[in-house]
């Protein structure tokens, strides 16, 4: 088939992939702790054009786009005041660790609520882990001050730790919104009680990124029929027998 | 897509910012001590572009890349001093910061003068509402005398570059590596007036009604770009 299709069908499978990296973004705008991804497109590969008369090659064609790694943009969101006390935002860099399932995950969402045993949790179960183990406020009155030093009547009972990777991008986003921290260290920060942190996607960004990928889409896809044309006429009229 | 799409784009993101900024002004009217922060834009890289026949590009043919906020610098002026009558309440009439101390020994730098008693080590001291205790000039903290007020006035400090300060959050500042050491200064201190901030609420408002007209231009711009682009996919 002409090279021309497959290239620009490459390039239409890789805007699609970006309006679905960029919508899922659009989507969680509203997320607590949500860090937006990027995805990066690659060149293909080339491949090395022969002169058919004598064999000699003429240069490089490339061979289309494929999209590359999802990155996620660790930069803070927009830190909004919702006065609830089990609110926290972390006002600086680290993660907060919740007790999963298989063993430590890593979020920045800071919106907690008192669980049934009295633990600081998540909306999904996941209980916020301090110093010693899961922190427990039970039903009184709690103060978090900006180390993470949990306050209960005047006397401190706990403190919140916060993680951050010993590598520069050593935190990945999994696939169920956590994050995985290589190297995983205890860090300082500043963690602010009864403030959230928002996402921090940009709503100008994503929608020029939206226009942008679907005009190139557009694009692509001219070109794939304009080579599909040219197959037609080699196949109709160049090789028909009259 | 061509470069217009990306300069509208851009002009988007830093209107936005400087609606932000401005917003932050607004709310903070009525804060004692706030210092008006001010947007500054600047223009992105020029790529310059070959006529046709020239080899490289020439730099009479050079197309912008869109703006950026570049900076928010602290308008320092003095906000107008308010009579408030309270005995703990102070400001200072000239440049110069009071310092509080936290429970930690860091030191911070305010304008926001209004201070009330503190409970520590079994007496009272003059402190801020979070209970940091304000030092005087030598950089000790000020124990309160029996008629509500202070036994000294507190201390103002100066510094080389006081635009460098970094804010903290809750009116404080804190010394950078640009700004300066805090040097002690013999400011005259008022008691019984509070600094308001230097919010001008008509310059506010006029730079929200520019920046939101602003904003429809470039947004403008950008729906024609796609628009050409909607052209040229059209063409054949």
């Amino acid at each position: 088939m002409v090279r021309g299709a497959y290239a620009s069908a490459s390039g239409m499978i890789t805007k699609y992939k970006q309006i679905d990296v960029t919508g899922n973004n659009i989507s969680n705008i509203n997320t607590a702790g949500f860090k937006k991804d990027s995805l990066s497109a690659i060149p293909f590969g080339t491949q090395l054009l022969y002169n058919t008369a004598d064999g000699q090659n003429v240069g490089t064609v490339a061979e289309g786009t494929v999209p590359g790694t999802v990155t996620s943009d660790l930069s803070e969101g927009t830190a909004e005041k919702t006065g609830l006390p089990t609110d926290l935002a972390i006002l600086s860099d680290g993660f907060f660790a919740v007790q999963g399932l298989n063993g430590v995950r890593y979020t920045r969402s800071g919106s907690f609520t008192v669980d049934a045993g009295g633990y600081l949790s998540l909306a999904t179960g996941q209980r916020l882990l301090g110093q010693n183990g899961p922190v427990r406020v039970g039903n009184d009155d709690f103060q978090v001050t900006a180390d993470g030093t949990v306050m209960q009547n005047g006397k401190a009972t706990d403190k919140i730790l916060l993680y951050n990777s010993t590598t520069p991008q050593g935190a990945q986003k999994q696939a169920d919104g956590f994050f995985t921290l290589t190297g995983a260290a205890a860090a300082a920060g500043k963690i602010q009680q009864g403030y959230l942190e928002g996402s921090n996607v940009n709503l100008v960004e994503e929608m020029t990124k939206l226009m942008a990928s679907s005009r190139s889409y557009q694009t692509c896809q001219q070109a794939f029929k304009i080579s599909d044309q040219s197959v037609q006429l080699a196949v109709e009229q160049v090789g028909s027998l009259k | 897509m061509i470069r217009a799409f990306y300069s509208g784009a851009a002009g988007l993101k830093s209107q936005q910012t400087a609606v932000d900024v401005t917003a932050n002004n607004i709310s903070n009217v009525n804060t004692a001590g706030y210092k008006a922060k001010q947007e500054k834009f600047g223009d992105l890289l020029y790529s310059s572009m070959k006529t046709p026949g020239a080899s490289s590009g020439s730099a009479n043919l050079s197309v912008g890349n869109g703006s950026a906020v570049t900076e928010t610098v602290t308008d320092t002026a003095e906000g107008t001093p308010v009579n408030t009558g309270n005995s703990t309440d102070y400001c200072i009439r000239g440049s110069g910061f009071f310092a509080v101390r936290d429970a930690s020994g860091n030191a911070f730098y305010t304008r926001d003068g209004s201070f009330r008693a503190v409970q520590g080590n079994g007496r009272l001291w003059i402190g801020d509402s979070s209970g940091r205790l304000v030092l005087d000039n030598a950089g000790k903290p000020i124990p309160m005398d029996g008629s509500g007020s202070a036994q000294a006035a507190p201390g103002v400090y100066r510094f080389a570059n006081s635009g460098a300060l970094q804010p903290q959050g809750d009116n404080l500042y804190s010394p950078t590596a640009l700004s300066g050491a805090a040097t002690s200064a013999n400011t005259e201190v008022k008691q019984g007036c509070l600094e308001s901030s230097n919010v001008d609420l008509a310059r506010e408002m006029s730079n929200l009604l520019m920046s939101q007209r602003v904003y429809q231009l470039n947004s403008k711009v950008v729906q024609t770009a796609d628009s050409i682009e909607e052209m040229a996919n059209q063409l054949r």
